[in-house]
């Protein structure tokens, strides 16, 4: 992201202290999926959408930015085939989000 | 004109303090940082910025009525402000920009690039930098 050592170590922190609260994030809407609270479910997937990555989790952000179109596109009311799309969405960012943490802890 | 300073607006603490290391330790920026629309009027009202970078997307007062807002300001009529969004569509930005935005920036944001980003949209719009 950047050439100056000094930069990139303060980067690397800010990325470190970003993925010490993703899981939380992500059990967030792992929830708000499981309630159908699909309103909300959205608005937590476009914000990890957008700060993971930021952050330098591209891995992480796709899947969130997939749960967010799935659930604009059913305009707030998703079918059996958009749960279960968006259920198996958030199974692959919390896949992510732990290979993430695991990185972060090496 | 020294360096500029950039009011960050946006709901998420991840994405203000992200903006804020960007244009601050890599763009030599001053960088203030509101929550929301009512902040940023506070903000503005207290010490008038350059430039502010506005989320689109904020629960309450969003980022085009926050831009009505600020714009409606004694002073800050004609204060330059870039989106930035995670929605891409051509209609999109240009449907932002009709709202009197000076640019509108994609979210996710390239950290290192953000900086030369805002530069070159300030300069657009006839800010000077001497920073």
């Amino acid at each position: 992201m950047t050439d100056d050592p000094a930069i990139a170590a303060l980067l690397a922190e800010a990325r470190i202290q970003y993925v010490a609260g993703l899981a939380a994030k992500v059990a967030d809407l792992e929830s708000l999926i499981t309630r159908g609270a699909w309103d909300e479910a959205r608005r937590a997937a476009h914000k990890l959408r957008g700060s993971a990555g930021t952050y330098g989790f591209a891995e992480v952000s796709a899947p969130a930015a997939a749960i967010e179109e799935a659930l604009i596109e059913s305009n707030g009311a998703p079918d059996d085939a958009v749960k279960a799309r968006v259920a198996e969405l958030a199974r692959e960012v919390r896949a992510q989000a732990d290979v993430a943490a695991a990185a972060a802890k090496q | 004109m020294g360096s500029w300073k950039v009011l960050v607006v946006d709901d998420d603490p991840d994405i203000r303090r992200i903006a804020a290391f960007s244009l601050g330790r890599i763009g030599g920026f001053e960088v203030a940082t509101a929550s929301g629309g009512d902040e940023a009027i506070a903000e503005v009202l207290r010490q008038l910025p350059d430039l502010v970078l506005l989320d689109v997307s904020m629960p309450g007062m969003d980022g085009p009525a926050t831009l009505a807002a600020l714009h409606a300001l004694p002073g800050a009529e004609g204060l330059p402000v870039v989106f930035f969004t995670a929605t891409s569509s051509d209609a999109e930005v240009d449907r932002l920009r009709s709202l009197g935005a000076i640019g509108v920036l994609p979210k996710p944001f390239e950290v290192a690039e953000l900086p030369k980003r805002i530069r070159a949209l300030g300069a657009q719009a006839g800010l000077h930098w001497d920073g």
